[in-house]
């Protein structure tokens, strides 16, 4: 039985069928039967992401724009198999693997690249963790960002502290040439 | 049609496992070769190549106690007492060109900083493997002859002196 | 709210030639909104809902979209430059000699490719190190991840190979002692290097074998890849969401 706290009966919209435990209470305009949330609490791709995407793009383009306007790319003499500059240095991705090399062509050209590209491929299929929280990664994130360092490290090093013929030098000593961009 | 006619009989199942896998591996294996012909066809017949023998000038050209690098040939020719070498200036790390080093009495790279003596050993650095000695012989009309695409041991030198 | 007076913009979406070119709804309504995406061709492959989650800078800080937008401008950019480029020893230096003093905006379009080569490296290992820290490579993801690295190897691949384009001392070097590199690998070294450079050292023939795969053969690549790695992300269930949030996403989920 309905108690009175409900008031008075709704007015019959759909005839309430004695067999069924359920009827239609009220029609309200929505697009989704959840309180102040629409289907999955989702926002439609046109404009919220395609307007976003626009503003990160034009941001960037005019940085590059910019960019480009203030400094010229390096053209270097022509090429001569005759005289190696030096210090040769390679642009700035590669003075990892130049300073790697400088110990070894095969362990630093050939095994810590290959082996570390190894285990990115395969890095989802080693961890298999579904942790998700920082904090229950804690070991994956110190090795991941140790990894990440150890390539910043090298590149520095290669860039800032190698001069002439690859020996020891300091930025701020005199026979310190920029690395090469 | 009946249903059951269309579901495979036990015999054919197996038969037609047989042909899908033929024509599979039929598939794969004309795709390999394909790739593998495509791979031949990269890798060229003639590789582009200077002549590796060049006739460098007279003997007395070189004083006895110099080096001189003839840079399109990439080679050191050096003469002291004991006659005439060629000694190649391709590093052998990574390739780069090796340069006389004054203070030190040998060679040395500026690339990974490989360091090599006189003799073309290697002293510090990367490289493991010497400089490679080029056979310097006489022309029959008396100029200097080197050839790069060979390689003799170390050691080998063209004494003028002695004939 | 429609407005009485049709703005010039209305009266465009409404004209015929507008409404052959672009069928359905305009945008503005959420049936709209949806034909705006999925009757695109260039956009179709997105969602036609997003969450709200993943438009926040700061879980993705857009670095992918990022990186692709940088691929478009190398593309382009590209484009142009080969207009003027001759891969051959002799021309390539005064090629680009050409184009940094004759050409009007030469420079611009040179320097416009080479910030953005270097800003896409960057940028691409920035992505990298987003995606591992919001432990986005985890399943379903573990493909996508893997379809990243090739798309970084590829983007070093892109620098390698265009920097010996200008034909200068300093790819000279860089390409001698790369391919050096090459010949280092076990058994197939010496092979790989001379497939790379077509003889044995860097002459003509690796000039030519290096403008052929940093023109035509990686952006190929590149181009399919991308496309790999967007239709993947849509398949294993959009952007990953935070932790927090996880619960609500099914990693079944194929929209
Ligand atoms: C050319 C290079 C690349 C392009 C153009 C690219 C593009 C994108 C874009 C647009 C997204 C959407 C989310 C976002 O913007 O962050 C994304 C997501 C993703 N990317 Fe990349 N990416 C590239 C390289 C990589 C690399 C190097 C990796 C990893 C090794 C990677 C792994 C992933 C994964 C796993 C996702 C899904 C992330 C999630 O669900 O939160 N991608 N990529
Ligand atoms: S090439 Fe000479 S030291 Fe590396």
């Amino acid at each position: 039985m309905r108690p009175d706290s409900l008031g008075p009966e709704p007015p019959d919209i759909l005839p309430r069928s004695p067999h069924k435990t359920y009827g239609l209470m009220a029609l309200v305009r929505g697009t989704s039967p959840l309180v102040d949330a629409t289907p999955e609490d989702a926002v439609s791709t046109w404009p919220h992401l395609l307007l976003r995407g626009l503003i990160c793009a034009l941001v960037c383009l005019s940085a590059l724009l910019a960019a480009a306007m203030l400094f010229d790319a390096p053209l270097h003499d022509p090429a001569s198999a005759a005289e190696t500059p030096d210090p040769a240095k390679a642009p700035w991705y590669l003075l990892g693997l130049q300073e790697l090399v400088h110990y070894s062509a095969f362990i630093g050209g050939v095994l810590a690249p290959g082996l570390s590209l190894a285990g990115l491929v395969m890095l989802p299929y080693l961890d298999r963790s579904h942790a998700r929280r920082p904090r229950d990664r804690r070991t994956g994130i110190c090795l991941f960002t140790l990894f990440l360092l150890a390539n910043l490290v090298l590149i520095l090093i290669g860039a800032w502290f190698r001069g002439p013929g690859w020996s020891w030098t300091t930025p701020w000593s005199a026979n310190t040439p920029g690395g090469r961009p | 049609m009946a249903i059951q006619d269309l579901k495979p009989e036990p015999e054919n199942t197996s038969r037609r496992d047989l042909f899908a896998t033929a024509g599979w591996a039929v598939l794969s294996a004309s795709i390999a070769g394909v790739c593998g012909a495509f791979v031949r066809f990269l890798s060229s017949n003639t590789v582009p190549e200077a002549l590796s023998v060049s006739l460098i000038g007279r003997p007395d050209e070189y004083p006895v106690g110099s080096a001189t690098f003839l840079e399109e040939h990439r080679v050191y020719l050096l003469r002291d007492a004991r006659g005439f070498r060629a000694l190649s200036a391709v590093c052998t790390h990574l390739g780069c060109t090796v340069v006389k080093d004054a203070a030190r009495h040998g060679f040395r790279c500026p690339c990974h900083g490989s360091r090599f003596n006189e003799q073309g050993e290697p002293v510090v650095g990367p490289a493991r493997r010497a400089l490679a000695w080029h056979p310097v012989a006489l022309s029959r009309d008396g100029r200097l002859q080197i050839d790069r695409g060979r390689a003799i041991g170390a050691g080998h030198y063209l004494a003028l002196d002695r004939r | 709210m429609p407005s009485a007076e049709p703005g010039w913009i209305q009266r465009l979406a409404r004209g015929r030639v507008w409404r052959s070119i672009f069928r359905g709804e305009p945008p503005g309504t959420a049936r709209g909104n949806a034909q705006a995406v999925f009757q695109n061709l260039w956009l179709h492959f997105l969602p036609v809902k997003v969450r709200p989650h993943t438009l926040r800078f700061t879980y993705t800080f857009y670095l992918g979209g990022i990186a692709f937008l940088l691929f478009l401008v190398l593309a382009a950019t590209g484009v142009a430059l080969m207009f003027y480029y001759v891969p051959s020893v002799e021309r390539a230096y005064h090629s680009i000699k050409d184009l940094q003093f004759v050409v009007s905006f030469g420079p611009l379009l040179r320097n416009l490719h080479r910030w953005s080569a270097h800003a896409m490296v960057v940028v691409v290992v920035l992505h990298m190190a987003r995606v591992y820290y919001t432990a986005s490579y985890k399943a379903p993801r573990e493909f996508n991840w893997v379809v990243g690295v090739m798309l970084l190897l590829l983007t070093l691949g892109f620098s390698f190979t265009g920097m010996l384009l200008p034909w200068d001392q300093a790819g000279f070097w860089a390409a001698t002692v790369g391919t050096g590199i090459v010949g280092c690998l076990p058994v197939v070294g010496k092979e790989v290097r001379l497939l790379l450079l077509g003889g044995d050292s860097v002459g003509q023939n690796a000039l030519l074998r290096f403008y052929v795969l940093h023109c035509m053969a990686l952006p190929l690549a590149m181009a399919s890849l991308t496309a790999t790695h967007f239709w993947r992300i849509r398949k294993d269930g959009g952007l990953s969401l935070p932790p927090s949030q996880e619960s609500m996403a099914s990693e079944e989920r194929v929209p």
